[in-house]
């Protein structure tokens, strides 16, 4: 197992290589570069030449990545121009809010998800299962941003029950349960969004997954020797079919940093996924650079330790 | 079965991995709110007295840099005018007084001076001293200075021969084509950068006299020098000397944590949310009456449901504008008071005169008198803006306050115009003239245009103003087919390249706001990156020579009634020959909640006397 | 990689065997399924309002009316109008047609792409296979937004624009169930048979193999279109995608970030929102029910 690993994550490094040059090529197609769209007109052609220079932006385009490259080599991801600051920084900074809200949506999505998919497994083909099939379906038909609009409509401004945007209230200086709590406030409308569409696949995974467990043999033979049903499904059954759930919830790990552009840009959560998307814009070439390095090292994180779940779970699989 | 339980049991600790990791987000999560602040909480245990507080809505993050030298970003440079001061502040007409110093104008505009009052205290305790001042702008003049204005500085002693010479060293570094191989190595570059500076610094155009006393000798008389060096903010010799790196100044200590001599001490910025300042109770014109003022980042559109709350007490401040149309929301509030003051930013939709058509002068004026203009600043502003004809805005001293065509909305003249001048109406009454004289219609002979403008977030009013545009021209015979961009396509499209013609827009929609200083230098110069009109004797002969002679002329006196005729003279070019259908200026609304009092009114906008706000 | 293999299928269990009976069977199985008939019958309405935009409303798409802007529905305007005066019902309907057409053409790049690489990485293996699937895995690990956010800046936004970068970023899926399919096709009695009679490789993926690993592509095209409705409607939303003055459903959602739009003109953004909404959600029942259909084991 400790080779597979180790050669897994060797071949990982070319695919990582693989995205940096894509990523920058892509980056510097882009019309335009930060300084661009200063639009002062105090700026003259020289103040602009110094300006790039000064950035590293006049070098030839083989030599900035190759320099930056160097550079990551040496743990050092940059400086954003536009956030100004080390993207290293950058990204510690808004790993926070974006985990604190995926981390909620998971556990969410974990408390709904579970009971309902046994149960409307215990009921299968029943109305309820059919019912739900179709509100899963809605669940995941549903675009985050005009889910985030409705929501925040309705609950923030309508009922004024949470927040509408942001992670914390300004200058609260509260003692230590109140400032998780403050943030627990402002990040459960945008994690209930979430929820929404993730629950949706959820519930129909545990779903399919217990029905498997139950058509297995240990299930019937259980029922064979008169247990009482609850116990077969809820001792024996359930406990196996939340197997497989639970290998999926470790491959959201990795996941739980990477964040959401589009729910971050609705709720205005300064996370890694708007960071992303302000880099974006304004042609922050470290930014879009370190923020796609880091969560493409988190994908292939998450495959690896996909695969190294499955052969755990399941010991027909296996890896030399 | 068994090797399924074995995994349950592996499952079982993937669940306590994620109950380890909550707590390591709530951690990391919660760190910088658990944080408490420096100087007020200790004052607040002796006296219980809640500590006074506004909060004011910012539209965008501030990049975080609150360096004022460094940062490029408007939202930084709105929490940094609290926590710096600058030696002269401008005054409603705006003139110049002192602030933090005294001026003289002195060997026939050839030397500024400026003496320091006593008693002016950095945040750390130390007092400002004029080498303070002449750190302030050597930092500006390094040859790796990162942000933008160090060619405002050019018109000191030495100072345009200095930079001249760093450019040809840059050019032997990074040759224009990419072809010829550099001549001289970084190294070489650093070195005989440094040694350019050195012998320009030594060349004494910045003398400091004594710790009160510095002067600015100049190469030449330059008129906005009192907003130039009486405008820039003044940082302490020694932080700026703390910065190694001057090129990743905008990491350093000064701009994450900056210390200046103005009314409010930084506490903290919690990335993307808030910036925390305090009174600095050792301003110089005593301590500020508010205790701490929050910056809150918040979504534009949420703002109205904040302020009705009262989670924001106030929008519209600084850069962080609110969109004219949500006004009357907040006008029916009850806890909210509001006033508003022209500002210097300004719209236009300008053309490419490289384009023989639109070197028709007819067919721009005609459009001028097509756009309905009166009618966008009535319907998208709400009235909350002025109709403009010279290219700048109403409150600015240089804008010409007479004899000026106004351009009044009236289509028949403008067909009228587009008739006598040629420009007839084809079959699908799309006028055209034939200009290639071939007798038939020519594609290129169709005032048949694209307007592009800046899509998706950017200026909603302007992009609402595109389709009213396009339908007032199409009522007149002109084709518009509109365009929306992402921003930087779009900027990259419209820069104008010296020496070359620009295919790649017809016409386009832009807005931007001018200093206080009304020069024009750097907008339609031949060289000039943001010309994007090429304004040039090629495109519009002589006015374009008298054009540029004007804006060096209104350099060259301090004199505001002599400036004053220049600019008339100039803005009467602009308003004949139109390289721009100059569209609107933009009033600034401002919304306070009524607990906060004595808020500045006028032009310098609210922030100007933060210091003197009370809350009840 | 691990190998994990699908179980192998019965011989002519979906339609892709062609025989004149199972599709007949696949049909009668979808038309049994009521929610899936409810769905089609609601994704064709949208298809048919979307193609007949244009003779359904007596309102311009583009003309400004500023003396009727955010009117509320009546006054001719079913809908209302949006903030330059403009018939919301007529934008909603042309907005139906971009959507429609950019979740559905760029769905179409994305299939072919993927049979084109899946098939080539499936059936001649070996170190294609090795660097076609290094290259999927690339793709997969970008991050999806964000990379189609830096394509369309390249690109400029346009609806074709829109329409090839979604196509040319979301074929890995298809590539990677191609494959899978080919894979466990490949050593079939029927391909080898073709092989010993000299049929050449091309002939026998596009005779033999392609036709057996249509089912879960089809089924994965039928949800792709929906979740490119919803990439365009995002991108449009975040202000990168289609352009005004022509109108997506995600850039009329633009519209309503705006504070007074959300809370006193619902006309203006909860139409398109619930279209997207409908659209997609007829597409994913469709797309299950066809699943379904083909083969009820799958679920």
């Amino acid at each position: 197992m400790g080779t597979y690993v180790a050669r897994r994550l060797v071949q990982a490094i070319p695919i990582l290589l693989g995205i940096t040059v894509i990523t920058f090529g892509l980056a510097k197609l882009m019309p335009g570069d930060p300084f661009t769209t200063l639009l002062n007109p105090h700026v003259t052609a020289a103040d602009l030449a110094r300006m790039r220079q000064v950035h590293g932006l006049l070098d030839p385009l083989p030599i900035q990545y190759w320099n930056w490259l160097k550079a990551i080599l040496t743990g050092n991801l940059g400086v954003s121009i536009s956030f100004q600051e080390p993207v290293a920084e950058l990204i510690r900074e808004r790993v926070g809010p974006t985990f604190t809200l995926s981390f909620m949506s998971l556990l969410m999505t974990l408390v709904v998800s579970v009971p309902v998919g046994v149960y409307v497994a215990v009921r299968q083909y029943s109305l309820v299962d059919y019912a739900l099939s179709i509100v899963t379906f809605m669940g995941i038909a549903m675009p985050t941003f005009f889910l985030g609009l409705l929501a925040i409509m309705l609950i923030s401004i309508k009922l004024g029950w949470l927040p509408p945007s942001g992670v914390v209230t300004p200058g609260l200086h509260a003692p230590f349960p109140w400032n998780y709590g403050d943030v627990v406030k402002h990040l459960f409308l945008p994690a209930l969004v979430l929820t929404f569409g993730s629950a949706a696949g959820l519930v129909r995974y545990v779903r399919s997954s217990m029905l498997e467990v139950i058509r297995q043999d240990f299930v019937r033979t259980g029922r064979a020797k008169g247990l009482d049903e609850r116990s077969v499904l809820y001792r024996h059954a359930l406990r196996n079919a939340l197997i497989p759930v639970i290998t999926i919830l470790g491959l959201q790990v990795p996941y739980l940093f990477s964040g959401g552009i589009i729910t971050e840009y609705v709720f205005v959560v300064p996370g890694i996924g708007l960071a992303l998307y302000q880099g974006i814009l304004a042609r922050d070439y470290p930014v879009v650079m370190g923020i796609t390095l880091f969560l493409s090292v988190l994908v292939v994180i998450g495959n690896l330790l996909a695969d190294v779940l499955y052969a755990l779970v399941d010991p027909r699989i296996r890896y030399d | 079965m068994v090797g399924l339980r074995r995994g349950g049991r592996r499952g079982a600790v993937l669940v306590v991995l994620l109950a380890v990791l909550l707590l390591a987000s709530a951690c990391g999560g919660g760190a910088t709110t658990g944080q408490a602040p420096s100087g007020s909480e200790a004052g607040s245990e002796a006296a219980p007295a809640q500590p006074t507080q506004v909060t004011i809505a910012q539209t965008t993050a501030p990049s975080g840099d609150f360096n004022p030298l460094v940062s490029t970003s408007a939202y930084d440079s709105d929490v940094s005018s609290l926590i710096f001061d600058s030696l002269l502040r401008y005054k409603p007409d705006l003139s110049f007084e002192p602030n933090m110093a005294d001026y003289a104008i002195e060997d026939n505009g050839l030397t500024l001076t400026f003496t320091i009052h006593d008693g002016i205290k950095f945040h750390d305790g130390n007092p400002l001293t004029a080498n303070d001042v002449a750190a302030t702008f050597y930092f500006i003049m390094d040859p790796n200075y990162p942000g933008p204005a160090q060619s405002n500085l050019a018109t000191l002693k030495g100072a345009q021969d200095y930079l001249d010479k760093l450019g040809e060293l840059r050019a032997k570094l990074h040759p224009a084509d990419s072809e010829t191989p550099p001549s001289i190595t970084q190294e070489q570059f650093d070195e005989q950068a440094k040694q350019l500076f050195d012998q320009w610094k030594q060349g004494g155009a910045i003398e400091v006299v004594d710790d009160k006393t510095i002067k600015f000798h100049f190469d030449s008389v330059y008129a906005p020098a009192l907003q130039t060096f009486g405008g820039t903010a003044i940082l302490e010799a020694s932080q700026l000397a703390s910065i190694t790196d001057v090129a990743n100044a905008a990491t350093a200590q000064a701009s994450t944590h900056p210390i200046g001599t103005g009314p409010y001490k930084f506490v903290q910025y919690v990335t993307g949310q808030y910036t925390e300042l305090e009174a600095n109770p050792d301003y110089f014109r005593g301590k500020p009456k508010v205790d701490r003022i929050i910056f809150k980042v918040v979504n534009q559109d949420a703002m109205v449901g904040l302020m009705q709350s009262g989670d924001v007490d106030a929008v519209g401040v600084g850069s962080s504008q609110i969109n004219p149309e949500d006004q009357p929301l907040f006008d029916q509030m009850s806890n909210v008071y509001s006033w508003e003051v022209p500002q210097f930013g300004y719209q236009f939709m300008f053309f490419n005169l490289d384009d023989p058509r639109l070197q028709d002068k007819t067919v721009r004026q005609a459009m001028a008198y097509a756009i309905d203009r009166q009618g966008i600043v009535d319907q998208l502003l709400q009235g909350h803006g002025q109709v403009i004809n010279a290219p700048w805005a109403p409150p600015q001293w240089a804008y010409p306050k007479s004899g000026i065509n106004e351009y009044p909305y009236d289509p028949d003249k403008a067909k009228q115009m587009l008739d006598q001048a040629g420009w007839k109406p084809d079959a699908d009454g799309v006028r055209w003239k034939d200009l290639n004289g071939n007798g038939k219609e020519d594609a290129n002979e169709k005032l048949s245009f694209t307007l592009k403008y800046p899509g998706g977030t950017s200026n909603p009013v302007r992009q609402k103003s595109a389709p009213l545009i396009q339908a007032n021209l199409q009522a007149v015979g002109i084709q518009i087919q509109l365009q929306a961009e992402d921003f930087n396509q779009y900027i990259s499209e419209i820069t104008h390249v010296p020496g070359k013609k620009n295919t790649s827009f017809d016409m386009g929609l832009l807005g931007w706001s001018l200093t206080v200083d009304p020069d024009l230098t750097g907008l339609f110069g031949e060289s000039d990156p943001y010309n994007f009109t090429d304004w040039s004797h090629a495109t519009v002969g002589d006015d374009y020579d008298r054009s540029i002679q004007l804006i060096q002329e209104g350099l060259q006196t301090f004199d505001q009634n002599e400036r004053q005729q220049i600019y008339q003279e100039l803005g009467k070019i602009f308003n004949e020959d139109l390289p721009y259908v100059f569209l609107y200026s933009q009033t600034n609304i401002t919304d306070f909640n009524k607990r906060v009092q004595n808020v500045n009114q006028d032009i310098r906008g609210a922030l100007f006397n933060a210091y003197e706000w009370t809350v009840q | 990689m691990p190998e994990v293999r699908e179980t192998p299928r019965p011989e002519g269990a979906g339609p892709g065997a062609a025989s004149e009976s199972s599709l007949r069977v696949f049909v009668r199985r979808f038309a049994r399924n009521r929610v899936a008939v409810a769905a089609v019958v609601v994704f064709v309405l949208v298809a048919l309002l979307a193609i007949f935009a244009p003779w359904l409303t007596p309102w311009d798409r583009d003309a400004p009316n500023l003396a009727l802007h955010d009117h509320a529905p009546g006054q001719g305007h079913l809908l209302g109008t949006d903030g330059l005066g403009r018939d919301e019902l007529t934008r909603l309907l042309w907005g139906g047609r971009v959507s429609l057409l950019v979740g559905v053409a760029s769905t179409l790049i994305s299939v072919v792409i993927g049979i084109v690489v899946g098939s080539a990485a499936g059936f001649f293996g070996g170190w294609l296979d090795n660097v076609l699937m290094r290259v999927v895995d690339v793709f997969i690990s970008l991050p999806q937004l964000a990379f189609l956010i830096v394509v369309a800046a390249i690109l400029g936004p346009s609806v074709w624009h829109t329409i090839l970068v979604i196509g040319v970023l979301g074929w890995t899926g298809v590539a990677r169930i191609v494959r899978g399919e080919i894979l466990s096709l490949r050593e079939r009695e029927y391909v080898e048979a073709a092989r010993a009679l000299g049929a050449k490789s091309f002939s026998i993926v596009m005779r033999h193999l392609l036709p057996n690993a249509m089912a879960p592509v089809i089924v994965s095209a039928t949800l792709g279109v929906a979740g490119n409705v919803i990439l365009e409607a995002s991108l449009s939303f975040l202000g990168l995608g289609v352009q005004e003055p022509i109108p997506s459903w995600g850039n009329m959602l633009q519209a309503a970030t705006n504070y007074r739009v959300l809370v006193l003109y619902w006309w203006e953004w909860i139409p398109p929102g619930m279209m997207i909404f409908l659209t997609t959600l007829s597409i994913y029942l469709v797309g299950d029910a066809i699943r379904d259909a083909w083969d009820p084991r799958l679920k």
